[in-house]
């Protein structure tokens, strides 16, 4: 491991502010606020990812109104269409969307690997072949800075080694934890705005915590404005997945932002909160929306289903959205009913569901914050589980990993 | 023929449709301005559009941008669209309503801004392979070709509470059809005319009933006359308005039914188009080639009259073209619509190469508002006397056919298009290409992202990755 590189790198000056307002005197949850150069957001925080810059059907004004303030792009995506050029001549990733507000990008590395055959990784980058002709091609960590530079992303992401958290190679494991930290070392070396935008350094380290723990330290050492524990949703058991969380959130400084990639289910935002976690993200709730999924806080409902074709209720009761809102309300009076008349047939019907979705989740994430702020994150955290789960079980790993934190569901 | 006061034109029943200017002089043909006013919809100024909607929805816009973005005043809603199920038992009909509210608009969140127009079928529509019959209308729903049986739509009509309802009409559209088949589509619509409006005298005594168009078959005026004279001496108290289905049928009607408002049905493939049926006395019609132009990614940009100096200028600009692809500018210069004011042309073109669906969202309300301007400036040359002149010098300023798409639109639905059964082309490009079972693993995982593609070529100089040897 290169620990001489740690003295010599330093990611500041940053490009943000963190404060802390408030810790759940039970649990780990914390409650804060972000100030980014596209305005503040208010941690814990959701962020729908808007991956080819639009978030599926939706106008940056819609997405405005759902509370979003800040969204995810990713870079594989913006890097084929429009294209590095394209983005530097029209000035960024902001000015190509039209969106004011914050944007997240990937390093593009994971879609790489999770997307492409023969995604081989070596000490300089990720090696794939070319989805249309197969070529041979390489991304390093300094290709992945580049473009996020050129996208203007207020948080980037370092170009990490991401394989299954479920490998049993426990040497490769640790290879690619190490390498990470040495890729974080070139990306920060070859990040040209650090005063304008944000790099984070991602955990790795598979399951094995004594691996996360010594990734932690070493990361922590670059002393990056934020920072993502990466490489989990990858099929894990949720009980292993609370363990790392758990276990990095513990070695992590309290005054930066906490980024866990890649979840996006009601339940695992709220266990990872109270294990410490600030920020999340995820495509499902989007995704499952264009399959006709309301997420609702009594659990998702398919309304493709033919038991919704006459319920004329709101898709979710009491949500404020403007989807759910009556029309006396303001709002558009859609019913279960009309979804299950458009679902999959008229993309109306996926902009609906999407507004709700996304809306659901960020007042989900408010909620939670005022919880925190009230100091009662226990209690919103065991009426969650109840009414989510509602005539379910509660799944076990949930109630492990809360009681682990001390909240009895 | 000169210019005729309103007032004394317009004593039809609720004061319902105001005729403000027939002809100003012979040279403007049978073009007219007026005003139609429905219970508490917003006044709508004609000439006008109508939108017409798939499954209860203007495509690619949810209702909140309609409010926000559009001035959509008017569209069609085909009862085609809603009926999938046994027909008695459709959704629609469950809608809860109170205080008199239409079912048809509380169901498919129709904005108040929008007058609603119902007709049994979606427009422009698909051909079925059954023919109608005395009783029954083939239709095409989004699971097969059904019936629709005349009482059944007569019911509709007065159970969903639309703005206003059109009589069946048996439209023969196939241009070899007998004269006998003829003389049946007038006498069909002339006699489920008949049922309509008696139908509804019947059952609804006192009630607030949808004023009914009466539908008039694209036959030439001698087949049309007993229907038509039958119309104007015995029905004219209980209908409101017309219903076409082509703009030729506009001079087959008898002087006492031009008093009344005039909806075409129609498909008109240019503007040109739109302005000669509106030149023959046409007041509201549907102009499809907006949603299709949209989901072709082009951007209408042509006004009325336009410019004197001008020639030759298209019609729509091509926002697939890679022209764009850094082109800042809003999508038609001066235009003040939400796409064009919020957004670029390199966004757009970026969205449509990208394959997503707010383009198509962008494109829809850049477009019905030049759809505006459109028709405001036939209503001010109308107004100034001017419109045969500016029908020249818009003839003269554009050309005569809309750009042809060139890139790939949403996927074809179903209900959108008529199968003619064996080997047909694709509708649809197939989704997964060469990663199918990377695609397959990844459409079941839980957390994904779309569709990678680029060859290397590409993405060496997007300055995502460089090539190896």
């Amino acid at each position: 491991m290169s620990t001489a590189a740690a003295n010599t790198t330093s990611t500041k000056p940053s490009a943000l502010t963190f404060d802390l307002h408030a810790r759940c005197s039970t649990s780990k949850a914390r409650a804060s606020t972000l100030h980014l150069p596209h305005g503040t957001v208010d941690l814990p925080m959701f962020m729908p990812v808007a991956t080819q810059a639009s978030l599926k059907g939706l106008t940056p004004e819609q997405l405005e109104e759902t509370g979003c303030t800040l969204c995810l792009n990713n870079t594989y995506h913006l890097g084929l269409k429009p294209g590095q050029e394209v983005l530097d001549t029209i000035g960024g990733a902001h000015k190509l969307q039209g969106w004011n507000y914050n944007i997240l990008t990937d390093s593009g590395g994971f879609q790489m690997v999770s997307l492409l055959k023969l995604a081989k990784i070596t000490e300089e980058g990720v090696r794939f072949l070319s989805p249309h002709d197969g070529t041979p091609m390489l991304l390093t960590p300094e290709h992945s800075m580049s473009l996020q530079n050129s996208i203007g992303s207020d948080i980037m992401m370092q170009l990490d080694d991401v394989i299954q958290t479920t490998s049993p190679d426990h040497a490769r494991m640790k290879e690619a934890m190490e390498r990470s930290i040495r890729w974080l070392d070139r990306c920060i070396a070859s990040h040209k705005y650090p005063e304008k935008q944000n790099l984070f350094c991602i955990i790795q380290g598979g399951l094995d915590l004594e691996m996360r723990r010594q990734c932690c330290v070493e990361m922590v050492k670059r002393d990056t404005p934020g920072i993502a524990i990466g490489g989990l949703s990858g099929g894990e058991a949720k009980s292993d997945f609370c363990k790392v969380v758990d276990t990095c959130t513990d070695m992590l400084p309290e005054t930066k932002p906490r980024y866990v990639m890649g979840i996006g289910y009601p339940e695992d935002i709220v266990v990872a909160v109270a294990l410490g976690a600030d920020m999340f993200d995820c495509v499902w709730p989007t995704r499952t929306a264009r399959f006709g999924n309301a997420i609702t806080s009594g659990g998702v409902l398919n309304l493709k289903h033919a038991r919704y074709s006459k319920d004329f209720g709101p898709v979710e009761p009491d949500c404020t959205c403007t989807v759910c809102r009556s029309k006396e309300d303001g709002g558009l009076g859609v019913t279960r009913a009309f979804i299950y008349h458009l679902a999959a047939k008229e993309t109306v019907g996926a902009h609906l569901l999407t507004m709700h979705n996304v809306h659901h989740l960020l007042a989900l994430m408010r909620r939670a914050r005022q919880a925190i702020l009230a100091d009662r994150y226990p209690d919103f955290a065991r009426d969650f589980f109840a009414r989510y789960f509602a005539g379910k079980a509660t799944p076990q790993w949930a109630i492990d990993a809360l009681r682990g934190v001390g909240i009895e569901l | 023929m000169e210019g005729v006061d309103g007032a004394s034109l317009a004593q039809l029943p609720d004061e319902m449709f105001k005729l403000v200017l027939q002809h100003a002089s012979a040279s403007e043909g049978a073009a007219r301005l007026g005003q139609l006013t429905l219970r508490s919809r917003p006044t709508i100024k004609t000439p006008h559009y109508i939108v017409p909607t798939s499954r209860g929805v203007i495509p690619h816009l949810s209702q909140d941008n309609v409010q926000k973005h559009t001035k959509i005043a008017a569209v069609y809603l085909p009862l085609e669209d809603f009926i999938e199920k046994p027909q008695a038992e459709a959704a629609i009909y469950s809608t809860p309503v109170q205080n008199g509210e239409s079912q048809l608009r509380r169901y498919t969140c129709l904005p108040d801004q929008c007058l609603s127009v119902l007709g049994p079928r979606r427009v422009p529509s698909i051909p079925t392979p059954a023919h109608n019959t005395n009783s029954s209308v083939a239709i095409s729903t989004s699971v097969g070709f059904r019936f629709l049986e005349v009482e059944q739509y007569n019911e509709a009509v007065n159970d969903l509470g639309a703005d206003i309802s059109a009589s069946l009409a048996d439209v023969v559209r196939a241009e070899n059809a007998s004269a006998k088949r003829l003389e049946k589509s007038v006498d069909r619509t002339h006699a489920w005319l008949r049922d309509m409006v008696e139908n509804k005298a019947h059952e609804h005594d006192g009630q607030h009933l949808s004023p009914v168009f009466a539908s008039v078959p694209p036959l030439e005026p001698q087949r049309l006359s007993l229907y038509l004279s039958d119309l104007c001496d015995e029905y004219r108290s209980r209908i409101s308005g017309i219903c076409l289905y082509s703009p030729s049928t506009v001079v087959a009607l008898p002087e006492g039914l031009r008093q009344l408002p005039i909806v075409c049905l129609d498909d008109p493939q240019t503007p040109q188009a739109v302005l000669s049926a509106i030149f023959a006395g046409v007041d509201i019609i549907t102009v499809p080639f907006v949603t299709q132009s949209s989901e072709n990614g082009i951007a209408l940009s042509f006004s009325f009259p336009g410019s004197m100096e001008s020639r030759d200028e298209t019609l729509g600009i091509d926002m697939w073209s890679t022209a764009h692809a850094t082109d800042l500018s809003p999508l038609s210069p001066g235009c003040e619509c939400y796409s064009c004011k919020r957004h670029h042309r390199a966004y757009v073109h970026h969205l449509l190469q990208a394959s997503e669906m707010l383009a198509w969202t962008l494109l829809q309300i850049h477009n019905y508002s030049v759809m505006d301007s459109f028709f405001a400036g036939f209503r001010r040359s109308l107004e100034q006397g001017t419109f045969e002149a500016d029908i020249k010098t818009f003839n003269r300023a554009y050309q005569s056919e809309l750009p042809k798409p060139t890139g790939q639109g949403p996927r074809i639905r179903g209900y959108q298009m008529k199968s003619v059964g064996g080997g047909e082309p694709r509708k649809n490009p197939r989704v997964y290409g060469r990663l199918d079972d990377q695609m397959q693993k990844l459409a079941e995982a839980e957390s994904g992202v779309a569709t990678p593609d680029g060859n290397s070529e590409d993405i060496e100089k997007h300055g995502l990755a460089k090539r190896l040897d």
